[in-house]
């Protein structure tokens, strides 16, 4: 197993003082814990992140606390980060004398998580690591991100706290803005020197006041108050930077082939600027204004590609002095598509006849159907790419009101709906119509040449013996049906007059066409049935 | 956005003068400054700047130091006086015969030579000596140079001389004087030969 638990560490976005001890509390097992003593980890790793770049590892081979894996007794393990954070900041000198706007530092203050993982032994005996080991950066090659459980990600800064000081930096900061000679934002910055609240400087110094901002705007106006020899009151005067920013975080989705794309990012610019594009897919259009930086356009089928493109772009403001740029990429990808393959038309369905009609789609997956008020013999069926209507209706269901099928399709999300509406009869089943009755004389006396019609078909042939009483609608058995082929009706046929009582004599089919004609000869010899066609 | 770290804020007459040159600074005997974001929020708001404590040139100096917050303080120090020492080991070489008239026996070598200084402040009260006392702890302080020979004002580094002071009287409570003593960080280079 990996890293249980990180069961304590720094608030998120909290402020730490380097030179006190920033603590990181895990719980880890063995990958493997194949008894008592096992479970333990050989090693377990704190790998430190500065600013989000990988700094350095520290490791503890040794568990702060008695582990006992029959009591459940995880081991835990305890990293303290100040070393490396000593390392890593320094005091920034100010310049001296004019300087534009504030004068910000770069290593006075870090963003800094850990990342824990956890090892146990190989099949040799070897230690090894869980997760991905960070690697650390050499000449040219800057530091690679491994993998691990994440703490959370805090600040640390260049900071001493007294013994009297309250030991959280943060509510000792706080107490500070009482020094001075108004009010602060409550959590955005915060001042980073003890000097007094009556502070002394001469007309010709040099003097940066130092404070901690966190907030997410832009630093824009300086507002000084000033009161000259003579007057009691406090005169005013502003000095703003030009500024501009993209507020938030971006990211361009993915476009899709022969739809509108439009992408908006919320913007805060001063005026005027302008845009400058480096890179950009052919079909993107792209706009700035003081509040918004628009992406739009209509990419082509053409453009489809898994490829991303790079959108890459600068807004240049504060009479080119101000840059801020957007760097993306964007894929386009293929459309969700859906449709009914060709122009279906509900069959009618007959009484006691099994019906199955389906619908063949051509349509991108996922998709989902509204289900149709249907009769009760019908069920509808979905499968990857069709609809299925099956059932079989009885003769209470025949009706000469149609039965509508409204049917929604809809795929990519509720973005494509394919709509198909159609109606359909239940009807009886087609009767065996006795079209002509013909008596002929041939090998047995009487053969009688009978030509029948049912539903669209008309069949003839010759029959032997038949029962005075075989006529239509005497014929239960023979049942056929719109999509019988002629065969099958044909078979149909023999069977209904084997089922008669003509079953000593043996029946078969010997012809048959698109109005077949059927020749039904009595062997008399033989006594398997055979089909002929 | 701007960035998540430490800042300093323009705060002294020479920094703040090209941002409001309509203010005649000479005239201000004080100010303070607030500080927004491009939302309108105020951030801050500074200590009331008092100009005063010595602006005579000629008679004072002005220390930057790193304070316990790991940022650089600035103060202001009046009464300045200058100790140059000089320390070298002496080596002796024997003479030529006949005796050279430029040529001696007695040498110096390993010359140290630096400026120490001292200088003080008396603008500020008890309840601002544990701010005194980061200065007098500070590791890394320098001295605001006015440039000269075409170079532009700058920092000189200084080591900040171990000293004893007394940031609670048991009379005269309202005045305290603070004496710091300085010298410069890089000595004075000696060519050997």
């Amino acid at each position: 197993m990996p890293i249980v638990s990180i069961y304590k560490q720094p608030d998120a976005n909290s402020l730490n003082a380097a030179y006190r001890p920033i603590m990181l509390y895990c719980s880890a097992l063995h990958t493997l814990p194949l008894g008592p003593t096992a479970f333990v980890p050989p090693v377990v790793y704190c790998d430190i992140y500065f600013n989000g770049v990988f700094y350095k590892t520290l490791t503890k081979t040794q568990a702060s606390n008695n582990p006992d894996f029959a009591s459940g007794i995880t081991p835990t393990y305890e990293f303290d980060i100040q070393d490396a954070a000593q390392e890593y900041l320094r005091a920034e000198l100010p310049y001296n004398g004019g300087y534009l706007f504030v004068y910000e530092t770069f290593k006075s203050m870090l963003s800094a998580y850990c990342k824990f993982r956890s090892s146990g032994y190989n099949s040799s005996g070897f230690i090894v690591s869980e997760d991905i080991a960070p690697v650390q950066g050499t000449g040219a090659k800057p530091p690679v991100a491994g993998t691990g459980k994440q703490t959370n990600t805090f600040f640390i800064l260049n900071m001493a706290l007294q013994h009297e000081h309250n030991q959280n930096l943060t509510t000792h900061l706080k107490y500070i803005k009482d020094k001075t000679n108004g009010p602060w934002s409550t959590t955005d910055a915060y001042p980073a020197s003890h000097r007094p609240k009556l502070y002394y400087v001469g007309l010709n110094d040099s003097d940066y006041y130092p404070f901690v901002y966190k907030g997410d705007g832009e630093l824009k106006c300086i507002k000084l108050y000033y009161k000259t020899k003579d007057k009691t009151s406090y005169q005013t005067d502003q000095f703003c930077k030009c500024t501009g920013r993209i507020i938030g975080t971006y990211k361009l989705p993915d476009a899709i082939a022969t739809k509108p794309y439009l992408y908006e990012v919320t913007a805060k610019i001063d005026t005027p600027l302008s845009l400058v594009i480096n890179t950009k897919p052919a079909w993107m259009t792209i706009t700035a204004t003081a509040t918004k930086i628009t992406f739009s356009g209509t990419p082509a089928k053409a453009d489809i590609s898994a490829t991303p493109v790079n959108v890459n772009i600068t807004i240049v403001n504060c009479g080119d002095t101000n840059y801020i740029s957007f760097k993306d990429t964007v894929v386009v990808v293929k459309p969700c598509e859906g449709s009914i393959v060709g122009t279906p038309k509900l069959p009618t369905a007959y009484a006691g006849k099994p019906y199955l009609y389906i619908l063949n789609l051509l349509i991108d997956l996922p998709f989902s159907v509204t289900p149709p008020p249907l009769p009760t013999w019908m069920s509808i069926t979905i499968g990857p790419t069709t609809i299925a209507f099956s059932g079989t209706p009885t003769m209470a269901d025949i009706s000469a009101t149609p039965i509508k099928v409204n049917l929604e399709i809809i795929n990519c999300g509720g973005a494509n709906i394919i709509k198909f509406s159609d109606s359909f009869l239940v009807q009886g089943a087609p009767t065996l119509t006795l079209i002509s009755d013909v008596r002929t004389g041939s090998i047995f006396f009487p053969r009688r040449r009978q030509v029948f019609r049912v539903g669209p078909y008309v069949y003839a042939g010759y029959t032997y013996k038949l029962k005075p009483s075989f006529a239509p609608g005497n014929d239960a058995i023979v049942v056929a049906v719109a999509g019988d082929t002629p065969i099958t009706i044909a078979q149909k046929l023999v069977n209904a007059i084997r089922a008669k009582g003509y079953g000593t004599i043996i029946y078969s089919l010997l012809n048959s066409g698109t109005d077949i004609t059927i020749e039904i000869r009595q062997y008399i010899y033989r006594f398997d049935p055979e089909v002929v066609y | 956005m701007s960035n998540k770290t430490i800042y300093g804020l323009p705060d002294g007459p020479k920094n703040l003068k090209p941002l409001f040159p309509m203010v005649k600074w000479e005239e201000v005997e004080d100010y303070y400054l607030e500080l927004y974001d491009d939302n309108g929020t105020q951030l801050l708001t500074t200590p009331l700047n008092k100009i005063g404590c010595c602006n005579d040139e000629d008679k004072k100096a002005r220390i930057s130091f790193v304070n316990t917050l790991g940022t650089v303080d600035g103060i202001s120090i009046t009464k300045i006086e200058e100790e140059f020492e000089t320390k070298s080991d002496a080596y002796e070489k024997p003479l030529r015969y006949p005796l050279e008239k430029p040529i001696g026996g007695n040498y110096r070598y390993n010359i140290k030579a630096n400026s120490a200084y001292k200088g003080t402040t008396a603008c500020y009260k008890e309840e601002d000596m544990a701010w005194i006392k980061e200065l007098l702890h500070s590791p890394l302080a320098w001295l605001q140079w006015k440039g000269s020979e075409e170079q532009t004002d700058d920092h000189i580094p200084i080591v900040i001389s171990d000293t004893k002071i007394i940031p609670r009287k048991v009379e005269e409570r309202y005045v305290y004087e603070i004496q710091i003593e300085f010298k410069l960080s890089n000595e004075r280079s000696v060519i050997r030969s």
